[in-house]
């Protein structure tokens, strides 16, 4: 037999030739010595790229994360399959991994806590900015209230649910269940529904000229301030409760809103603000809001600096073109549009103008708070 | 465990080990890895799993290289600009990191048919596998190897040799 071929050696040693050649081959290098010599050359070979080839291992990994992050989740979104696969602990160790992750997390959680301040900051900044647009919609909710509810939506149940519900949202975000409903042992309900609660608390608001009311928070009401409170009531007396069925108790967590009633002559609903623009008047900036009050009837009101102009003076009625065009504009254009003025203590003027009359515009300046 | 799964768990590691020792590069081995297996699951059927993953990743290699040269110099940019937020797996001796130039440069230094052979067998593709990956006869395998095995050590010791003079300069 001739020598053996580097190829063939080779293939021995990596065990791709078959039965009977590789026996012949064995046999060849048991006999040859220059084969055998061979053969062991030919294993250091072997041995010697395995190792050079191993030291290619030791290249950077994860030097581009995010854009490879992407390609990583773009792949795995085409391939939904392999989404639940884990990579294998060689290629992917998981104490990088796991900083990756801590550090996803920690930019998420970062991200949240960002938000929630800024959205509580937010809230605080509007509570203040209205604090002095506080109202009493007293005789309107007492009005409401006196009308019975309609069977099937209880007064406890349409003072939370439909109303408090987009202000709760965000306590419910944080953690708090704002209208969890969860059997609670049998106990006495000591606590007066919503409704109950509402009412006593509008007559007391009637009595005094300025104090603090509470009330729950009305469709156009803002909150002034806000706390969280369970109460027990009736099962009876919410939907969740006649879902439940009747006679059990409920722990509900409501949101009951404070504010701060500062005039006996309040209107019925709070002008809700709904746009603000700038317009100029004779070279000097007027800041122009409109404002929409009971009714779905526009106000505006112009606030502009010096020069002077009439403190507090009333103005009857003529119908003011120009400020009819924004105030009078979604009413009837015959309606006649009524105009009051008056400086503020730092020289501001204010002009308050709408299709309403005076006194209702009075007390649209005082709901307002623009003293 | 299904098919996808799998065919993952088999082939994944090989498959990127072989991939960085090929391309030196791991962000990129694993992105055509995972291109690869994202391929490799749109197909029905696959008669010889291994050499399916290997032949469709050397393509994929390939065709990044011709395609898109500019994305290995975006790809250094970006390591550039993310260098401060590596974490690095472990800092490289520096014994081992010269151990590791100079098995690029020896690797580099093969014909491209013996490397990606030399490579492919490492990870334990059968001499079939190979030849149909690389579209040769089974019979060359063994040649082809044995020259790549051959002449990688002889480019490596070769490449440590002025080291090794310099060294022992340095030592006398």
């Amino acid at each position: 037999m001739q020598h053996l071929d580097d190829g063939t050696i080779h293939a021995w040693l990596d065990g791709a030739l078959g039965t009977g050649e590789a026996a012949a081959v064995e046999a060849h290098v048991a006999a040859c010595r220059d084969c055998a010599d061979r053969v062991a050359e030919a294993r250091g070979l072997i041995a010697a790229s395995s190792r050079i080839l191993t030291a290619l291992d030791d290249v950077l990994a994860h030097v581009v994360p995010v854009e490879r992050a992407a390609a990583v989740a773009a792949a795995r979104a085409a391939a939904p399959a392999l989404a639940a696969v884990p990579a294998p602990a060689a290629t992917a160790p998981p104490a990088r991994w796991g900083h990756r992750y801590g550090r996803l997390a920690a930019a998420v959680a970062f991200v949240v806590a960002g938000t929630l301040i800024i959205t509580r900051e937010a809230n605080r900044h509007d509570v203040a900015s209205r604090r002095e647009m506080a109202h009493a919609g007293n005789e309107q909710r007492l009005q409401r209230d006196s009308t019975p509810a309609p069977s099937n939506a209880p007064a406890a149940a349409r003072a939370i649910a439909p109303e408090a519900a987009p202000a709760s949202a965000p306590v419910a975000a944080l953690g708090g269940a704002a209208r969890r409903a969860e059997p609670a042992p049998a106990v006495k309900p000591h606590v007066k529904s919503f409704a109950q609660e509402e009412r006593q608390q509008a007559a007391a608001a009637k009595k005094s000229v300025a104090g603090t009311t509470t009330r729950v928070l009305g469709q156009a009401e803002k909150p002034v301030d806000t706390s969280f409170r369970t109460t027990d009531v009736p099962a009876s007396s919410t939907l969740a409760g006649r879902r439940s069925g009747e006679g059990k108790s409920l722990r509900l967590d409501g949101l009951v809103v404070t504010a701060q009633s500062t005039s006996a002559t309040v209107p019925t609903t709070t002008p809700r603000l709904v746009s603000v623009d700038s317009v100029e008047r004779g070279g000097i900036a007027v800041r122009r809001q409109t404002y929409v009050i009971e009714g779905g009837t526009r106000v505006v009101l112009e606030v502009m600096p010096p020069p002077a102009v009439p403190n507090d003076s009333v103005a009857p009625a003529a119908p003011a073109a120009a400020h009819a065009d924004s105030a009078a504009a979604a009413d009837s254009s015959s309606a006649t549009i009524h105009i009051i003025r008056w400086r503020g203590a730092d020289g501001t003027r204010y002009t308050l103008s709408g299709p309403v009359s005076i006194d209702a515009l009075q007390r649209v300046r005082a709901a307002l708070g623009v003293k | 465990m299904d098919d996808a799964e799998r065919l993952f768990r088999t082939y994944h590691g090989m498959l990127v080990r072989y991939l960085t020792r090929r391309l030196g590069d791991r962000d990129w081995a694993e992105e055509v890895a995972q291109e690869t297996f994202v391929r490799a699951l749109r197909q029905d059927h696959l008669t010889n799993e291994r050499a399916w993953v290997f032949t469709v990743a050397n393509n994929l290699v390939r065709d990044d290289a011709r395609r898109d040269a500019r994305r290995r110099a975006r790809l250094a940019l970006l390591r550039e600009e993310t260098q401060d937020d590596v974490v690095e797996p472990e800092p490289l001796s520096l014994e081992r990191a010269q151990d590791a130039a100079l098995a690029r440069r020896a690797v580099n230094a093969l014909a491209e048919r013996d490397r990606l052979a030399l490579l492919m067998r490492e990870e334990g593709l059968s001499y079939e596998e190979i030849a149909e990956t690389l579209h040769l006869s089974v019979g060359s395998i063994g040649t082809t190897l044995a020259r790549a095995r051959r002449r990688l050590v002889e480019q490596y010791e070769a490449l440590r040799e002025p080291q090794r003079g310099s060294t022992g300069h340095a030592a006398s």
